[in-house]
């Protein structure tokens, strides 16, 4: 048995919780079913569901995020990472056994429901939506774990981790595919479709495939980060995966406006475009930034060290190429002219697009000057301020007081054409000088020679 | 400094966090069956040697070797090679002592039988055997260190690591640490242990590594701590002789004689093993010396860690680079 599983299984598997917590659940499942008055009404499948989505996905992406916080908290994770234990083996045993408890309720949860059974369905249908409710409750749990794993890299020196954050994560990744499942079936047939690239899939079909892959990649993602936790090196290949995947994603679902508008494949490269765009911020955000890193980096490339450099290059650096390139096929693919003969292509979408490169490369450059001041620890809640002000307070004010034009230059919004993105290029140009004397300064307080 | 029988071997090691460079181009080797004091003050870099030795951090640039693998190359497999208790370590406090073992056992890949072996030696060995049964949680602080290294041990390492092992021990817990550590370097262990208090390390230290902003000030065996290499000497007669000093400058093995009372006391440094050391205590006999003590002189601490300060920096700054709570 996978030693980390057997450990929480000694720690949460009390006699007194075995017993406790199935005696518990019996007694609110036949007041349900009292309610109802009998099986199949509804009572009981309703408080099934609401109690595994409180055990499996609330509480469970609490105990999912704790997982590794709590060890390093207790000062026991050094130990662990001391042991010769596989990084796949210590992610499941994380991710299996700091859940066992929630399971075990969300088990006699999921088996009280299958017994009500309210919509009448049909035994693979039900295998189906248990299947689809069980992977988004591990969705839940395995992305609370993966973004606490990430946030733990930032903070291992200094600053406090907050489990809720992670938590609140995972219970929004959870709980999209648990709605979706049930949304899935009106009136107790799967009929709902849904259109990805012009192919049309059920519902119920699509929520679950969908939530398993992007469950495959949050394991992954989960692997890899214990891997790190290891001492071990990654390469960027599985994040290239996921990002081509989140990309064709979201395009496939934007592919449907193409069709719908006769706009062709214009919304689908923007919908990839901008999911790259997201992902270079949410990446930004939660790799560490600081100095020995990029030093790291900068040394790799001196000694032409290719596995050296493929493993210290940062994600939100090769996700912003990538968003750059995607940026460039918006505008390739937008459409010449309007409806009343006005120039789109470069008269408009192109101008907007540049200004949102400019400004994606500027508040970049805004996170990495913070990361690389080693004063300051919590550069990632500052960069939230500055951005806030930038796109929100700033522009706020000033419409306000009647200059709305002047707002529009921190913002990547048509108006000001192609003089606008000039403006947008400063403030790039400003920010990347803030990172070269942040760099500079950095380097004087790091290191002699 | 280093050399290639080293069981753990630093080379040009480099370690930077964020805003400040740890440590510094260290070197050094470290012989197998030794105990190594690491020494020096906050903010010297022993914790991150130690964590860089036991491939816990990954050093900026540079190398760390321990049983001939690269901490950078292999850490997993460095990790097989050590154990490691760190300065703060934690415990699952609602585990009973078996099942922290079982569980380090099971972490560390032993198999059940191997496991259920390296407890049953281990607990004798620290002397917990009679609190199998007990949580961790409720462990005394002197039995928690005990538990804590019996699951660094467990495993039988080739290397120990240690950060301030007896920190908040009590004397006896500490004699009993003391008599440990000798017995596992003894098994053929190597061992590495940092703390503020020399008077701890004194009764067991082999060699001592001294650290200071980060860079490696000095690496030597203590005089008489070791099997081989030089080491320091005492004879006392129970009368006055004029020839004692002759005498002993005569012998090949001798060098660097210190008459402390003439004619009747000298220290001097003796370069042989012990059955030179006994044919010389022989030959002082037979020539009609009336031998009264005859001994190793073991080498303070205290007195050999402020002489490799001065060396390095000359007397006056000796003071300031004492380990704070030196003892």
């Amino acid at each position: 048995m996978n030693p980390e599983l057997r450990r929480n299984i000694w720690l949460e598997l009390s006699p007194q919780r075995l017993i406790a917590l199935p005696l518990i659940l019996a007694v609110t499942f036949a007041l349900a079913v009292g309610v109802g008055g009998k099986l199949g009404s509804g009572h009981l499948a309703i408080a099934a569901a609401t109690i595994y989505w409180l055990l499996a996905i609330v509480w469970g992406s609490r105990l999912a995020g704790d997982a590794v916080a709590s060890e390093i908290a207790a000062r026991t994770w050094d130990s662990q990472r001391l042991t010769p234990i596989g990084p796949w083996t210590m992610a499941v045993g994380k991710l299996t056994g700091s859940t066992v408890f929630a399971w075990l309720g969300a088990g006699i949860c999921l088996s009280a429901y299958v017994l009500d059974n309210p919509e009448r369905l049909k035994a693979a249908e039900m295998a189906k939506l248990v299947l689809a409710l069980a992977v988004a409750a591990l969705s839940a749990q395995a992305f609370a774990l993966l973004t606490s794993l990430q946030v733990l890299r930032l903070r291992r020196r200094g600053g406090a981790v907050r489990t809720t954050a992670f938590q609140l994560l995972g219970i929004m990744s959870g709980s999209l595919p648990f709605v979706a499942a049930f949304l899935s079936f009106p009136a107790g047939t799967a009929i709902v479709n849904v259109s990805w690239f012009g192919y049309a899939f059920v519902a119920l079909d699509f929520v679950l495939f969908s939530s398993l892959l992007f469950l495959g990649f949050t394991l992954l993602g989960i692997y890899h980060l214990m891997r790190l936790e290891l001492l071990q090196r990654n390469h960027p290949w599985a994040w290239l995966a996921f990002l081509a995947v989140a990309m064709a994603y979201a395009a496939g679902h934007a592919d449907m406006l193409g069709r719908a508008t006769g706009s062709g494949a214009f919304p689908a490269a923007l919908a990839a475009s901008a999911t790259a765009a997201l992902l270079t911020y949410v990446m930004a955000f939660l790799e560490p930034k600081d100095v020995v890193q990029l030093r790291q980096l900068g040394q790799a490339l001196r000694e032409a060290d290719l596995a050296g450099v493929l493993a210290r290059m940062p994600r939100w650096g090769l996700t912003f190429i990538i968003a750059l390139g995607g940026a460039a096929s918006v505008v390739a693919l937008a459409p010449e002219h309007g409806a009343a003969g006005t120039v789109l292509r470069y008269g408009q979408i192109g101008p907007v697009v540049a200004s949102a490169c400019c400004l994606l490369a500027r508040d970049v450059a805004l996170l990495l000057s913070l990361g690389l001041d080693s004063r300051s620890r919590r550069g990632e809640a500052a960069a939230v301020v500055y951005l806030m002000v930038l796109y929100l307070v700033l522009p706020g004010l000033l419409s306000v007081v009647g200059l709305r034009d002047v707002a529009r230059l921190l913002l990547p919004v048509p108006g000001w054409g192609w003089p606008g993105v000039l403006a947008h290029g400063a403030q790039a140009a400003a920010a990347l000088a803030i990172v070269s004397l942040a760099w500079r300064a950095a380097r004087r307080r790091a290191a002699p020679g | 400094m280093t050399g290639t029988g080293s069981v753990v071997e630093a080379t040009d090691l480099c370690f930077d966090y964020p805003g400040q460079r740890a440590l510094d181009r260290v070197s050094f080797g470290i012989a197998p069956g030794t105990i190594t004091a690491l020494i020096g003050p906050n903010g010297a870099g022993k914790t991150t040697l130690m964590r860089c030795l036991a491939a816990l951090e990954a050093p900026f640039s540079g190398a760390v070797a321990v049983a001939g693998i690269d901490t950078r190359r292999d850490p997993r497999a460095v990790h097989r090679a050590v154990g490691y208790l760190a300065d703060e370590f934690g415990l699952y406090d609602t585990l009973t002592v078996r099942q922290c073992l079982l569980h380090a056992g099971a972490m560390r890949g032993l198999g059940r039988e191997r496991t259920a072996a390296a407890i049953g030696t281990t607990v004798q060995r620290l002397g917990i055997a009679d609190r199998l049964a007990t949580r961790a949680g409720e462990l005394s602080r002197g039995l928690r260190q005990r538990l804590a290294i019996a699951q660094a041990i467990l495993h039988d390492p080739r290397v120990l690591i240690l950060d301030e092992p007896a920190s908040g021990l009590d004397p006896e817990a500490r004699r009993a640490l003391s008599n440990l550590l000798k017995a596992l370097r003894d098994g053929g262990m190597t061992i590495i242990v940092s703390s503020h208090i020399l008077a701890e390390l004194e009764d067991y230290s082999t060699h001592m590594l001294i650290l200071r902003d980060g860079r490696l000030l000095s690496f030597q065996p203590i005089a008489g701590r070791t099997a081989s290499g030089p080491r320091r000497l005492a004879i006392a007669l129970a009368a006055p002789d004029a020839r004692l000093m002759p005498v002993l400058a005569g012998q090949s093995e001798v060098a660097d004689i210190v008459m402390v009372r003439p004619g009747l006391e000298a220290s001097f440094a003796f370069v042989g093993d012990a059955s030179a050391q006994a044919g010389l205590l022989r030959a002082l006999v037979l020539n009609g010396f009336p031998v009264a003590r005859f001994e190793l002189q073991h080498e303070a601490m205290q007195d050999a860690y402020l002489a490799r300060v001065a060396a390095a920096d000359g007397p006056s700054l000796a003071r300031s680079a004492e380990p704070e709570r030196m003892t």
